[in-house]
């Protein structure tokens, strides 16, 4: 309840309020999410954020590496669109969720502490949040 | 100017947009600065922040929705019929519920960024400044920050020069399917495959762009993965130079047999009563 | 694509390539044609477009024009636009026997158009008579 109080008078203190990130509000609300990242999934584009970001990555990066990923998987003969992209390291999962829509698809970026994080939680989190964000 | 326009033929170096846009920060300015060049067009500006750019090199937010379909054009029609000609378009589209607010500022955004990078593959010539200039219908209202904005045009102009070569050159070739891509075209991505159904010889990536509804600069991106996977080929467009002005004979061969010529001169076809044909329906 | 018989002294490519050309000097157009203010196709650069049909359409749409110029006094008529939610088509007038129309997508430049186009017409004029 705190963080929230603290967040809306962050957000009131703006001159004006980003539609993408508010659209993102529910995004940290997974156990162990740190960061989020709403990006556009041909050019990288940065389109909002909440939370740790710098955790997530940059947005041409995380473009660039599901582009290769999804070509590469083309090539093999995967059929069908990449829908999501986990990476596990030591200490974190990273989570991408391709978030589809009537022009170029986004991609929703999440970080997550991987000793407080469930997987299978996140993932299904993120994939509800994939929904919500453009609705 | 009374009429609050300041004519300013100023002889820019390529470098002074960006520390234009700067200088227009500073001062928190407000209006429209229409920039001449072989891809020129006009940025608009609020308190220093910039809202809209409009240029021929690159599609509106407006033209992406409509030619993606992502709204459709009786929707669209009657929301521009609800706003009225100066009214709240992208409101009125947010409270019909054809778009939502997020994805809205998204498309503006992504479109403000494109114009950008077109425009930057361009020499401009002069600028100027226009303070009573109207805003584009949709506009990103919390405005982009000058200096992200040239930051982000320079990093993708050099990406893509890595793979590309000269992007302002690229961008004027026509591309085609490679056999290749012909012969596997069904196991292509969605992406690659319309990019592929569009590339008629004729267009550029900038066409393109505009034929799918599109950014300029996305179409790129697939466009130099596609050329690393060898499905596209590319060609100058040398054949579209403007011509000599000097006539050339018709050689008798190659041309089907001429028309009788009308007395009255001049060599065009005529309407006579014996070839008058229907119109054609198609 | 087969064009019909163009005016003799000019080959029908002659009249293709200052089409061609206008193409790649203006940003945003997609196809064009020369037509007789009959609406008969007299060349064409187009790919989507049945240029017959556009023939017939644009004259009738030209002739509309300097009709209604002459009508409301406002001198000669400069060309025909239709704007649509997917683009242009612009009709200029060849001399008095002849039309060019140009078919632009969303961002056609209508400036840069306005600014080469009266060379073009001038050509296209000079091979057509």
């Amino acid at each position: 309840m705190m963080l929230k109080l603290t967040c809306l008078i962050v957000r009131s203190e703006r001159s004006q309020v980003n539609a993408a990130e508010a659209a993102l509000s529910g995004a940290l609300a997974s156990p162990g999410v740190v960061g989020v990242r709403l990006v556009d999934a041909v050019t990288g584009l940065h389109y909002a954020a909440v939370g740790d970001a710098s955790a997530v990555g940059q947005g041409e990066e995380l473009a660039e590496t599901v582009g290769l990923i999804a070509d590469r998987l083309n090539q093999a003969g995967a059929v069908g669109e990449l829908e999501s992209v986990v990476v596990t390291s030591t200490r974190s999962h990273h989570i991408t969720q391709v978030v589809p829509r009537g022009q170029d698809p986004l991609l929703l970026c999440a970080a997550a502490d991987r000793d407080r994080t469930n997987l299978a939680l996140a993932m299904r989190h993120m994939a509800d949040q994939a929904k919500a964000v453009l609705t | 100017m009374s009429d609050g326009t300041q004519q300013q033929p100023h002889r820019a170096s390529p470098r002074n947009v960006p520390g234009l846009l700067l200088s227009l920060q500073q001062d928190r300015f407000s209006g429209a600065v229409s920039i001449a060049g072989s891809i020129g067009g006009t940025i608009h500006l609020h308190r220093g922040t910039i809202r809209a750019i409009e240029t021929p090199g690159a599609p509106t937010a407006e033209a992406l929705l409509l030619k993606s379909r992502r709204i459709g054009e009786p929707e669209w029609d009657a929301a521009c019929t609800a706003a009225g000609p100066d009214g709240p378009l992208d409101t009125t589209l947010v409270d019909q519920g054809h778009i939502s607010a997020a994805e809205l500022e998204i498309v503006c955004v992504g479109a403000l960024y494109d114009a950008a990078f077109v425009m930057a593959l361009s020499t401009p010539d002069s600028w100027q400044v226009d303070r009573e200039a109207p805003t584009p219908r949709l506009s990103h209202r919390e405005g982009t920050d000058p200096r992200r904005l040239t930051e982000e045009t320079s990093r993708r102009v050099r990406l893509l020069a890595k793979s590309l070569g000269s992007v302002r050159e690229f961008g004027q070739e026509r591309v085609r399917p490679s056999a290749r891509a012909t012969a596997g075209i069904g196991r292509l991505s969605a992406r690659y495959r319309d990019i592929l159904l569009s590339a008629d010889g004729r267009r550029s990536p900038r066409d393109i762009a505009f034929a799918l509804g599109r950014g300029v600069y996305p179409v790129l991106l697939d466009i130099s993965r596609m050329k690393a996977l060898q499905l596209i080929h590319s060609r100058s467009p040398r054949s579209l130079r403007p011509p000599r002005p000097a006539l050339r004979p018709a050689t008798p061969a190659a041309e089907p047999a001429a028309p009788p010529r009308p007395p009255t001169g001049g060599g065009l076809p005529r309407r006579t009563p014996a070839d008058r044909r229907p119109e054609s329906t198609g | 694509m087969t064009n019909p018989p163009p005016a003799s002294g000019a080959s029908s490519g002659d009249l293709v390539k200052e089409l061609t050309g206008l193409r790649g000097q203006v940003l945003g157009i997609s196809e064009s044609i020369v037509a007789t203010t009959d609406g008969l196709l007299v060349a064409s650069d187009t790919a989507n477009v049945q240029p017959e049909s556009l023939a017939a359409l644009s004259a009738a749409s030209l002739a509309l024009g300097k009709r209604s110029a002459a009508e409301v006094g406002l001198g000669s008529l400069r060309e025909v636009v239709t704007r649509c939610n997917g683009g242009y088509s612009v009709v200029l007038a060849v001399g008095e026997q002849a039309l060019l129309v140009i078919l632009g997508d969303e961002g056609l430049d209508l400036t840069a158009l306005r600014r080469e186009a009266p060379a073009v017409v001038e050509r296209l004029g000079g091979l057509l008579s």
